[in-house]
């Protein structure tokens, strides 16, 4: 497949998903909307070299994943106060309404506490939500499928607990 | 309340912004990323003459105080001349359309975001020498040295130029200990994740 041809699959296929990656990455929707043509640029460009060598999901996610890096990377203040899963497991709730009644509310919120991330968590934790599992999770940031569920398992653990905060008597 | 939260049913649910590029898009994308490419080093490449030039006439036609055999300021506006030029150099060879090469990678991200970090501490520890900063500040320090010997012969001068003297001299020292302080703290976080690596192969 030629260069636009490949590129026309992968943004018919993976469209919706890289929107929504963007949004782990960029709060401000204008700033928002230049990564995301960031991306669909990159991933245009990159696939001069695609070869086949993994499929082509993995390479979608892994150029985007890279080039959204590559933005909060730059981003030198707001890269510092970035922090792991495991210090987010450790901290208590901003709001204990947290993940309230609303999908939008709770959509925000759960994208506040996505972008507070180190890169590499932040990968695992949209990859979980976008219902990858851990090996193919794995292939994209290049850590062990262990490593990976057993971050995905902190994930879990910090979205139930700040549910279950907010709501303890739900089952 | 949410009783039945679904966390990834709210993320995948979420409304899509219609962002789709088509390829037309992209290509005209890539044609202004050139053309800015192309101005940023136009500009870089005038301002760099520019100064040079700036700096030069300033130097010859001694309104910096150099006056007679005082050939310290002179000098250091020919270094200052001389770096200006280097600049405008700079700013073709690193600036001028790169939008050619591909500046992510489609390698797996822990590799690249190490990469990207250890790009940064490379800037942070090399920004003196790329950009020929030693040399700037060579210029910079020939005249404030021979506005401090006019201080010393002229009070009237000395009380003017003293707080710029004195923020000059607070700002060093803090410039060097922040920059410090940062590059360990990217060290720190590049030799996490290399151990990351390391026990992922």
């Amino acid at each position: 497949m030629s260069q636009d041809e490949l590129y026309r699959t992968a943004a018919e296929g993976y469209s919706a998903a890289l929107d929504r990656l963007a949004r782990a990455y960029e709060a401000n929707p204008e700033t928002r909307r230049d990564l995301l043509q960031d991306i669909h640029l990159q991933l245009w460009r990159s696939f001069a070299s695609f070869d086949g060598r993994c499929s082509l999901r993995t390479w979608v996610y892994r150029v985007a994943h890279n080039t959204a890096t590559g933005h909060v990377v730059k981003q030198r203040r707001i890269r510092e106060k970035l922090v792991g899963i495991e210090e987010i497991e450790s901290m208590p709730s901003d709001d204990r309404n947290e993940f309230a009644a609303s999908q939008s509310l709770a959509l925000e919120r759960l994208s506040n506490l996505i972008r507070k991330l180190k890169p590499l968590d932040r990968q695992i934790i949209v990859s979980y939500l976008e219902g990858m599992d851990a090996n193919a999770t794995a292939e994209i940031t290049g850590l062990s499928a262990a490593n990976v569920a057993m971050k995905i398992h902190r994930i879990k653990n910090v979205l139930t607990r700040r549910f279950h905060e907010v709501n303890p008597h739900a089952e | 309340m949410p009783n039945d939260f679904n966390p990834q049913k709210i993320w995948q649910e979420q409304p899509a912004e219609k962002n789709k590029m088509s390829l037309e898009d992209i290509h005209r994308k890539m044609q202004q990323l050139e053309r800015k490419d192309r101005l940023t080093a136009l500009i870089s490449i005038v301002m760099g003459t520019g100064l040079c030039i700036f700096f030069a006439y300033i130097g010859a036609s001694g309104h910096m105080g150099a006056h007679g055999g005082d050939a310290l300021p002179r000098i250091g506006c020919a270094v200052l001349s001389l770096w200006s030029l280097y600049e405008a150099w700079h700013g073709y060879k690193w600036l001028w359309p790169r939008s050619s090469e591909l500046a992510v990678t489609w390698s797996a991200s822990l590799q690249f975001y190490i990469r990207e970090l250890e790009k940064r501490r490379d800037y942070q520890l090399h920004v003196w020498q790329r950009a020929g900063l030693t040399w700037c500040f060579v210029g910079v320090g020939l005249l404030i040295f021979s506005s401090l010997s006019r201080v010393i012969h002229d009070r009237h001068y000395g009380w003017n130029a003293a707080p710029f003297i004195i923020l000059t001299a607070l700002w060093f020292p803090i410039f060097f200990r922040s920059r410090k302080r940062k590059l360990m703290k990217l060290e720190q976080e590049i030799d996490t994740l290399k151990g990351l690596e390391t026990e992922n192969r």
